[in-house]
């Protein structure tokens, strides 16, 4: 079948899935919308498409819209984690997720080519309004405001042949602060059966 | 081709060792001297790549990784960096103008920053956005994270910006940058002390110390959210004097809560914040070492100093939060008070209390009085240890602002104190105070722009709110419940959570531009 690969949001979430097929099965399709309005209907168009099974690890597809099958904009799928995602403390959350689709447009054009998924987290800055040296003192707290200014962190997947990879035998995170001149670092990530390193590359990118 | 895929179950150990596989000629033109070692971000890749291995099957994380890695981009937005030029700091008509995330032509080392917090923003930012792609936290439809989720990114960013500073800090900026608006109390460094003492470092590769620090402690119950170390405690090591919970915190802790989460406080209605960038010419080195050495000198001062101090900031916290309630209990009453008060210098507040009594205005004037009180006891406070935490300068501007601005509250310089900012709080109702008077922020902006002894120009970031979850609101609402009053406010659900959040990236302007120029 040829169906378009579709990169879903919700990184980090198992797939109900057959290599790269994710099958919804009757018992993994949502009964309702969030909205109460029944999804049922819909479903049959959806039994099998391709998911890129890295971005929906994790996730349980229960239901798509039209849009996933025609290429259209706005396209979205429900997807519910499964699974806890910490063996150690993290309890299972299983919450509604509505996935935007990103870059369906460039995808339909380009089906061969992979859409990069982006994670944006931002975080605010701050004040301390008052409770200057005081608040290394639990005894004391410090008014602190957050403010409305934000740093924003950008997560993508690397593409094929990523300009200045340095070592192509170990996974590499690169951080670029592409405000300031020459603000990239690579780390190479040599990851073992008992053990993980962390380094940093010599390279400018 | 993944080349690691070789996993146990048994806890994934993070040897930080030099690489073995060096390039083959390190001496060509590729040393990158503007991006030498940054243990901010070299430790929150190492730290978030850690717990993933910890949280998640280790085969799992490195699929998320995938064939090509990660590419991350940390962008700031003008208000961290100052944006002055050689013809002096901007006004705010010209910050609005500049693009989003305006490249600042420099090597980071050299960048002017404002003192917002920009390394724990960064830090934690890089950190909730690697653990939220690495599938160790996910967020909810509204992209807005759980209590728990937050209180893992918190931990995580903690311990990651105090091993990169070398030190258990105050951590009030992480913690801002996670739950945002917030009446802080530190944790006790002990929850992190044995994951610091582990001594983890980014090395560079190829570096000749073959023995660099190892760290083969799990992170995991040492971040967990339900550890109780990061809950603060009078009986925490570093607690001298006494505890004073304050009636924000008291209207918070009832709520069942399984995490660590600081009481929210938020700014009332119609109150704002200010923020100004100073430039007195170099940046005010850290005061708190002899800080402490004058409490150590003078003990019996020191206590005094303190407990004056803590009661003028539990009066202005309490201040705050009875606004917000004077505010929900009658909207209408509050925001006419507000109106009259905006019209007038606070210095004749009490005047007009006498023609135009109302609670608000009460308020109002009691939040100034706080406002005043601790101004002074910063100001004593660094004349008795002979340290500029208000400098003579930042008061001369920081009193023109409030007697020469309608509706200012007060303001001081934030923090530790020192050269590099302050800001005032101010009122405004949304519209002009009368013919005569310019918008409340227009009177203040004007006279930063008219001050000579000190190059003093404007940011545009306001206070933010609370992190998504608990927020003030429901602070107000439990106040009222406690009084047997329902509260007059239909629920707002167009506030904007402060704190962590998740965005699609087309939703912010210019990100993805900046990003794709990098």
């Amino acid at each position: 079948m040829n169906w378009p690969l579709l990169i879903l949001a919700g990184q980090g979430s198992s797939v109900e899935a057959e290599k790269e097929t994710v099958r919804m099965a009757p018992a993994n399709v949502a009964q309702k919308n969030p909205d109460g309005s029944d999804l049922r209907d819909r479903m049959g168009d959806f039994a099998s498409c391709r998911i890129d099974s890295v971005a929906m690890e994790g996730c349980m597809v229960h239901a798509a819209n039209e849009s996933v099958r025609t290429g259209e904009n706005h396209a979205w799928a429900f997807v519910s984690h499964r699974r806890a995602p910490s063996r150690h403390m993290l309890r299972p959350c299983e919450k509604w997720k509505t996935v935007p689709i990103e870059g369906r447009r460039t995808l339909h054009a380009h089906q061969h080519r992979m859409v990069r998924q982006s994670t944006v987290i931002s975080a605010p800055g701050k004040v301390l309004l008052a409770g200057g040296y005081l608040v290394l003192e639990p005894a004391y707290p410090g008014l602190v405001l957050s403010t409305t200014a934000r740093f924003y962190s950008v997560v993508q997947s690397g593409e094929i042949g990523v300009k200045g990879r340095t070592n192509a035998s170990l996974p590499s995170i690169r951080v670029h602060s592409p405000q300031f001149i020459n603000a990239t670092w690579e780390y190479l990530l040599d990851i073992h059966e008992d053990r993980c390193a962390v380094y940093q590359t010599r390279c400018v990118l | 081709m993944k080349t690691v895929v070789l996993y146990t179950k048994q806890g994934v150990f993070c040897n930080v060792l030099p690489s073995c596989c060096t390039q083959t000629n390190p001496s060509a033109s590729y040393h990158n001297t503007d991006a030498a070692r940054n243990p901010f971000v070299g430790l929150s890749v190492l730290y978030a790549l850690k717990l993933a291995l910890e949280a998640r099957e280790p085969s799992d994380v490195v699929q998320a990784l995938g064939n090509n890695g990660l590419d991350v981009f940390v962008v700031a937005d003008n208000d961290f960096y100052s944006q002055r030029s050689e013809s002096g700091a901007p006004s705010s008509a010209e910050l609005k103008a500049l693009p989003p995330f305006k490249p600042q032509d420099t090597p980071i080392r050299q960048v002017h920053k404002t003192g917002l917090g920009s390394s724990a923003a960064m830090t934690t930012s890089l950190v909730g956005s690697l653990l939220s792609h690495l599938g160790v936290v996910h967020c909810d439809a509204s992209d807005n994270f759980g209590e728990e989720e937050l209180a893992l990114i918190h931990n995580t960013a903690q311990l990651a910006h105090c091993a990169a500073q070398g030190k258990v800090g105050s951590g009030f900026d992480v913690s801002a940058a996670v739950w945002g608006s917030q009446l802080y109390r530190r944790f006790d460094p002990v929850a992190l002390k044995p994951l610091l003492d582990a001594g983890t470092k980014v090395d560079v590769e190829g570096s000749p110390d073959k023995s660099a620090g190892t760290c083969s402690i799990e992170l995991a119950p040492y971040l967990d959210p339900r550890n109780p170390l990061w809950r603060p405690s009078p009986l925490s090591s570093v607690s001298k004097g006494e505890s004073n919970p304050t009636a924000t915190e008291g209207l918070s802790v009832s709520r069942e809560a399984s995490v660590s989460r600081p009481a929210p406080l938020e700014l009332p209605p119609l109150i704002e914040m200010a923020l100004a960038d100073v430039d007195a010419g170099s940046n005010t080195p850290s005061m708190v070492g002899q800080i402490n050495e004058w409490r150590r000198k003078k003990p019996e001062w020191a206590k005094q100093m303190w407990s004056i101090l803590a009661a003028a900031n539990q009066t202005l916290a309490d201040g705050l939060l009875a606004l917000r309630l004077a505010h929900a209990q009658d909207p209408q009453a509050y925001h006419t008070a507000v109106q009259v008060a905006a019209r007038h210098f606070s210095k004749d507040w009490d005047q007009v209390a006498k023609t135009d009594p109302s609670a608000t205005l009460a308020l109002l004037i009691e939040v100034r009085n706080a406002m005043r009180s601790i101004q002074g006891g910063m100001r004593a406070l660094g004349r008795e240890a002979g340290v500029p935490v208000e400098p003579d300068e930042m008061s001369n501007v920081i009193k023109a602002t409030v007697d020469g601005s309608h509706g200012v509250l007060g303001g001081a310089v934030p923090g530790a104190g020192g050269y590099d900012a302050l800001f005032v709080l101010y009122l405004d109702a949304g519209v002009k105070p009368s013919h005569d008077q310019m918008v409340p922020l227009a009177q203040i902006e004007g006279v930063w722009a008219h001050w000579r002894a000190l190059s003093v120009g404007p940011l545009l970031s306001k206070a933010g709110n609370s992190a998504a979850g608990a927020s003030s609101a429901s602070q107000v609402q439990a106040a009222l419940l406690t009084q047997g009053q329902p509260s007059a406010l239909p629920p707002d659900n167009t506030i904007q959570p402060g704190g962590l959040r998740s965005h699609s990236l087309e939703s912010v302007k210019g990100l993805a531009e900046r990003i794709k120029d990098a």
